[in-house]
C-alpha cells in the first residue's frame, strides 16, 4: 500500500538533522587595498575588491582576517599589525580639552594637546609651581611658535610672543632679531641687534641670551640695548633692577648706580 | 477552461525539454506514473519524481494534464523539471527506471557565487537580480519591477551559491522566486494574505472538489509577548527599545499566559541612523507582525488551477471551516486518475494590534 506523501513527508522531516542556524560565519584570509578613504580587500583566491568595514585598524597591503556575516565583509584581526591599542591608549586619553597625549620621563610631563578648535598645543609642566605652560601652538588661524625661529622683533607678536615696544628714539637704524632657544617652563631667548652705522657693511651684530620664568607669576621685562661700544641683553627683575644676562663681543662688568636703558625691550609673562 | 466541478476526462503528457528554447521537443511515451511536488519552503519550490520504462539522461521534461469535457481537449502544464537522480531496477523480465527531478532553480544552486562578489550599494535591486539570474541559468527568466535600491554594498558569503545569494538578495526588495506553469523563473511581491483576493473557493456543497479529510494544527510555541530591539553600530552606540503586550484582551499577552516570552532582534536594518522613535516604532510593528497565530490547513481536492502562493477560500461547514482566507504553501500532485492534489494552506490571526 502507497503511503500518503503528507506522511511520507513528516517522516524525513522527522528524521532530518535540523540544520544549525546559529552557526559563526567562518574567518577568510585577504589582502587589504586602499583607494583614498576607500577599504577593499582582496580575499585569498579571488581578483575582486571586496568592500570592507573595518573593526580593526588596516593599511594598505596588510593581510587581514575577514568575516563575512549577514552580506557584510568586515576584517576582524590584522596578521600585518596586530592591534596594540592597549599600549596606545596608557599614554592618551580622550578629555574636553581635546586629545591628550602625555608622557612622564624623569619626573617631568610632556603634553600634547590635539583639540580640533584650539589646534595643537605642546604642554610642559613644572614641578615646582605644579602649572602647565603651554610652549607651542598650531592653532587654526596658522600661528605658530616654534624653536630656533629667528624673527624680526617687530614680527615677534605673530608667533604668539608678547608685543615688542618700539625703539628708543634716536635708534631708528639699529635692527634686532630674536631666536626662540628653549620653551618648556623657561622661555629663552636669543636677542641680536645689529647697528648699521658702526661698520658699513652689514652692521655688527651683538647677540645675548635672555631667559624668563614664563610659568611664575612674575613678569619679566627683557631687552636688549647698548652700553657705550657694547650690545647688552637683559631683563629688569620684579624688583626694577637689571640683570645682564650677557654682553657682546666682551662680558662688560657694570658697576653700582650704572643706569641702563635698553633700546628694545618686551614684556614676557604678561597675564 | 474546463468547469472543474464536473466530469472529464483527464490524462497526462511528458514531453522533453529544450533548455535553451524552452520548447517541447519530443513526447516521452513510456512513463508509467510521476508525481509532483510544489513546495515554498523548499529552497528550488518543489521537485517531481517520474517512473519511465526507458532510459534518460540528465533532461528537462514537462508533464501536461490533458483535459477533454464536452467534446473539447485543453492542456494545461504542471510544471518543467530537470532529471538528477536516476534509479535503476530490473526484476528478471523487465528493467524499471525511477527519476528524481527538481524546478530550474537547481541550476542557480550548481555554482557557488565568486569570492569576495559584491553589488555596490545604490544599485536597483530587481534590475540587477534580473540580469544575474538571467546569466546563470539556461530556462527563461520573467524580469521584475521594483524601484529598491541597495542601502549597503551586497557581499557574497563564502558558502552562497547563486540561488541563496540572490535569494537574500531580492528579499530586501520584498521579493521572492517563484515559477509558472512552465516553470519559467519570476519574481514574486511578498504580498499580505489579507489583501489577496482568493482565486479558488473551496466548498463542501454537492459540486465540492474537496475530498472530505482535512486537518488543522495550529503553533503556539514562539509567539512572543516581549520584543527586544537593540541596535548598535561602531559609530552610534547603543540603544535598545522594549515593548510588551500586556493587553489583557489578547491571548498571547503576558496576562493571558502568564509568563513572558521574549524575541530579540540584535541586528535590525535601517537606511541611515535610526532614532529612538523609529526604534521603538520598529519594535511595536515587530511584535505585531510576530503576534500572529498561525493555521495550517492540509486537504486533497481534484485538480483545479490554483498555485503555490496563491489564495484560497476556504468553506468546509461540516468540518467548522467557514469563509478562511488562507494562503497555499505547498502541493502534491499525483499524476493519476483524478488528479488529486494534497493541499497545505496556513492562515494567520493577529492576536496584538499595538
Amino acid at each position: 500500500m502507497k503511503l500518503p506523501v503528507n506522511l511520507t513527508k513528516r517522516f524525513s522531516k522527522a528524521l532530518t538533522p535540523t540544520k544549525e542556524t546559529n552557526s559563526q560565519p567562518k574567518s577568510v584570509f585577504g589582502t587589504v587595498v586602499k583607494h583614498g578613504d576607500d577599504v577593499f580587500v582582496i580575499l585569498d583566491g579571488s581578483e575582486i575588491e571586496t568592500p570592507v568595514e573595518l573593526a580593526v585598524d588596516a593599511e594598505d597591503g596588510d593581510r587581514v582576517a575577514v568575516q563575512i556575516k549577514d552580506h557584510k565583509a568586515t576584517v576582524v584581526n590584522n596578521y600585518t599589525a596586530p592591534p596594540s591599542a592597549r599600549t596606545a591608549t596608557n599614554f592618551m586619553q580622550l578629555t574636553d580639552e581635546g586629545l591628550v597625549i602625555e608622557s612622564t620621563r624623569y619626573g617631568s610631563k610632556v603634553q600634547l594637546v590635539l583639540s580640533p578648535a584650539n589646534g595643537v598645543l605642546f604642554k610642559s609642566y613644572n614641578v615646582s609651581t605644579q602649572e602647565w605652560s603651554t610652549n607651542m601652538s598650531i592653532t587654526p588661524e596658522g600661528v605658530i611658535k616654534r624653536y630656533n625661529d629667528r624673527v624680526w622683533w617687530n614680527d615677534l607678536e605673530e608667533y604668539g610672543l608678547p608685543s615688542p615696544i618700539d625703539p628708543a628714539p634716536g635708534y631708528e637704524n639699529v635692527s634686532c632679531w630674536a631666536t626662540v632657544l628653549r620653551m618648556d617652563n623657561i622661555l629663552q631667548l636669543r636677542l641680536e641687534i645689529t647697528r648699521n652705522d658702526s661698520v658699513a657693511s652689514g652692521g655688527t651684530i651683538y647677540s645675548g641670551h635672555v631667559s624668563a620664568n614664563v610659568c611664575g607669576p612674575e613678569q619679566y621685562t627683557v631687552g636688549v640695548g647698548f652700553y657705550g661700544d657694547r650690545a647688552i641683553v637683559g631683563r629688569i627683575a620684579a624688583d626694577g633692577s637689571i640683570l645682564v644676562r650677557n654682553t657682546s663681543p666682551t662680558a662688560v662688568t657694570l658697576s653700582d648706580g650704572v643706569i641702563l636703558s635698553f633700546t628694545y625691550i618686551m614684556k614676557l609673562n604678561e597675564r | 477552461m474546463p468547469d472543474w466541478t464536473k466530469g472529464m476526462n483527464q490524462t497526462f503528457e511528458y514531453y522533453e525539454v529544450d533548455p535553451v528554447t524552452w520548447e517541447n521537443v519530443r513526447l516521452l511515451d513510456r512513463v508509467t506514473a510521476c508525481s509532483i511536488t510544489r513546495d515554498e519552503t523548499n529552497e528550488t519550490l518543489g521537485s517531481a519524481t517520474l517512473d519511465a520504462s526507458e532510459k534518460l539522461g540528465e533532461i528537462y521534461f514537462r508533464v501536461y494534464l490533458v483535459t477533454i469535457q464536452n467534446g473539447i481537449t485543453e492542456k494545461f502544464c504542471l510544471g518543467t523539471f530537470l532529471i538528477q537522480t536516476p534509479h535503476y531496477k530490473y526484476n528478471g523480465k523487465r528493467d524499471d527506471m525511477s527519476y528524481d527531478a527538481y524546478t530550474p532553480l537547481l541550476e542557480l544552486k550548481d555554482n557557488p557565487v565568486p569570492l569576495g562578489y559584491f553589488i555596490p550599494k545604490q544599485t536597483n535591486i530587481m534590475d540587477v537580480a534580473y540580469h544575474l539570474t538571467y546569466d546563470n541559468i539556461r530556462v527563461p527568466v520573467v524580469a521584475g519591477s521594483s524601484s529598491d535600491e541597495l542601502v549597503t554594498d551586497f557581499v557574497a558569503e563564502d558558502s552562497d551559491t547563486w540561488l541563496t545569494y540572490l535569494t537574500s538578495l531580492i528579499a530586501n526588495a520584498k521579493h521572492s522566486f517563484s515559477l509558472d506553469e512552465m516553470s519559467r523563473v519570476i519574481f514574486m511581491p511578498q504580498t499580505d494574505i489579507n489583501s489577496m483576493k482568493p482565486v479558488w473557493i473551496y466548498t463542501d456543497d454537492n459540486s465540492s472538489i474537496l475530498y472530505p479529510d482535512i486537518s488543522q494544527d495550529r503553533d503556539l510555541y514562539g509567539v512572543p509577548n516581549v520584543v527586544e530591539v537593540l541596535y548598535s553600530d561602531s559609530s552610534a552606540g547603543t540603544r535598545y527599545v522594549r515593548v510588551v503586550n500586556d493587553s489583557p484582551t489578547s491571548q498571547t499577552s503576558i496576562v493571558a499566559r502568564g509568563r513572558e516570552i521574549i524575541h530579540r532582534e540584535t541586528s535590525p536594518t535601517f537606511n541611515g541612523l535610526p532614532s529612538a522613535e523609529e526604534i521603538e516604532e520598529y519594535a511595536i510593528a515587530l511584535l505585531r507582525s510576530l503576534s500572529t497565530l498561525e493555521y495550517k490547513l492540509t486537504y486533497t481536492h481534484g485538480y483545479c488551477p490554483v498555485r503555490v502562493g496563491d489564495c484560497v477560500l476556504l468553506n468546509y461547514e461540516s468540518a467548522g471551516i467557514s469563509n478562511v482566507k488562507a494562503k497555499v504553501i505547498s502541493q502534491n500532485i499525483s499524476c493519476q486518475p483524478g488528479c488529486p492534489v494534497e493541499e497545505t494552506a496556513v492562515y494567520t490571526i493577529n492576536m496584538w494590534e499595538g
